[in-house]
């Protein structure tokens, strides 16, 4: 991100991939990327990039203004090296290229600064999934299907609808639909436009205050930012090694395999590599590491003390972590 | 896709074992098709010049 105009390219960060079709003077036809909790790629497809690259072909052809005008027009830049929290964290490292989620981590940082910031600032740029909205990858307007029970079912959309319009911004992709998500508040109403079977539908979502959070951040490396880690990281034991360890198929089972340096969580709790951690805070849920972390940062405060049980040669013990703020970043 | 301009700007990280800034980066033609580039003021130039649309990605390898 080294030099790029952050208001001109506005975007989730903490994706590895994000792509913009353009004209010659700024403006955005439409967006491309955006991923769902599970998969990194569960929108980035060749049948969807070529239909969206001719798409915007055949629209600039026709003299189609772009959806989204530039709002920088006349000002100066703002660049990443402009945000005084990057420095330091650059400072820490060999490498100076600055990352997307760097961008994220040093304005949510600011925002720690002037005590604002809170947990639910990491959820952005929402994607459809959170309005109960499964779309089709390769067709990024097509409703593959609905949750029961969401803001999009209670709405009335349906399995096969075809979304032309969010809000006030005609949508392509779901790259599209995050934006206009991205810039609504919590607790609002989001008018909808479909077509449903060559038929006009208009509808209306009504969302919740907590309607962006989503149940699996641990992809986002703007989460260290939320709250305290563990200190450690470690291997999902696979099925025949739980078994060995007389532990059930969907039990958490995480073989430490590495503590961070003059971490004093790990260290204070008798933590040792090898060490399996089987229960924490009441919880066997079966995370990968990045999942305990992400459930650590998002539930708990520094200074907390939280029970967990691990297994060393066969046998349980208990163990106390207490959570102490450690700076995770720069490698 | 070779109506399209196409710009590509990419942050390549060290751990890839390439420290390059991204000003430092030339454009880099890709299986001989598409020449990425890596400064968006000329590839804005050129799009205005060609009267294409731009393709900007971003791309991070951790």
């Amino acid at each position: 991100m080294n030099g790029v105009d952050l208001n001109l390219f506005q975007f989730e960060r903490d994706l590895t991939f994000m792509a913009f079709f353009m004209n010659n003077r700024d403006g955005v036809y439409t967006r491309y990327g955006g991923r769902e909790d599970g998969d990194a790629e569960s929108h980035l497809t060749k049948t969807s990039l070529l239909r969206i690259m001719d798409e915007v072909l055949r629209r600039h052809e026709a003299g189609e203004a772009p959806v989204e005008q530039p709002i920088t027009s006349g000002q100066p830049p703002r660049t990443p090296e402009s945000i005084p929290q990057l420095k330091p964290m650059l400072a820490r490292r060999r490498e100076q290229c600055i990352h997307c989620h760097d961008v994220k981590a040093a304005e949510l940082r600011g925002l720690q600064e002037l005590g604002t910031f809170r947990r639910e600032l990491i959820f952005t740029y929402p994607m459809p999934f959170t309005l109960g909205l499964d779309i089709d990858p390769d067709h990024q307007q097509g409703v593959r299907s609905v949750q029961a029970g969401s803001p999009a079912a209670n709405a009335g959309v349906m399995a096969g609808d075809t979304i032309t319009r969010v809000g006030d911004r005609r949508v392509l992709t779901v790259g599209d639909m995050a934006r206009v998500l991205e810039q609504l508040q919590a607790e609002t109403k989001l008018p909808l436009e479909l077509s449903r079977n060559g038929e006009f539908v208009k509808t209306t979502l009504t969302l919740s205050p907590s309607w962006k959070q989503t149940a699996d951040p641990s992809w986002r490396p703007s989460i260290e930012l939320a709250g305290p880690n563990l200190g450690f990281w470690a291997k999902q034991l696979s099925e025949p090694e739980k078994q060995a360890a007389n532990l059930p198929a969907d039990a958490l089972a995480l073989k430490v395999t590495f503590l961070f340096p003059n971490h004093p969580t790990p260290q204070e709790a008798g933590l040792r590599l090898g060490d399996v951690l089987i229960e924490l805070d009441g919880r066997r849920n079966a995370w990968t590491t990045r999942q305990m972390h992400a459930y650590a940062q998002m539930n708990h405060e520094f200074g907390d003390k939280v029970p967990a049980v691990i297994q060393r040669n066969g046998k349980k013990h208990n163990i106390i972590f207490t959570f102490y703020k450690f700076n995770l970043d720069p490698k | 896709m070779t109506r399209f301009f196409i710009v590509y700007i990419s942050w390549i990280i060290l751990a890839a074992g390439l420290a390059a800034r991204a000003e430092e980066i030339a454009p880099v033609p890709v299986d001989g098709k598409i020449t990425w580039i890596y400064r968006y003021e000329e590839g804005k130039q050129l799009a205005r010049r060609l009267q294409r649309p731009m393709f900007v990605v971003f791309r991070c390898e951790r």
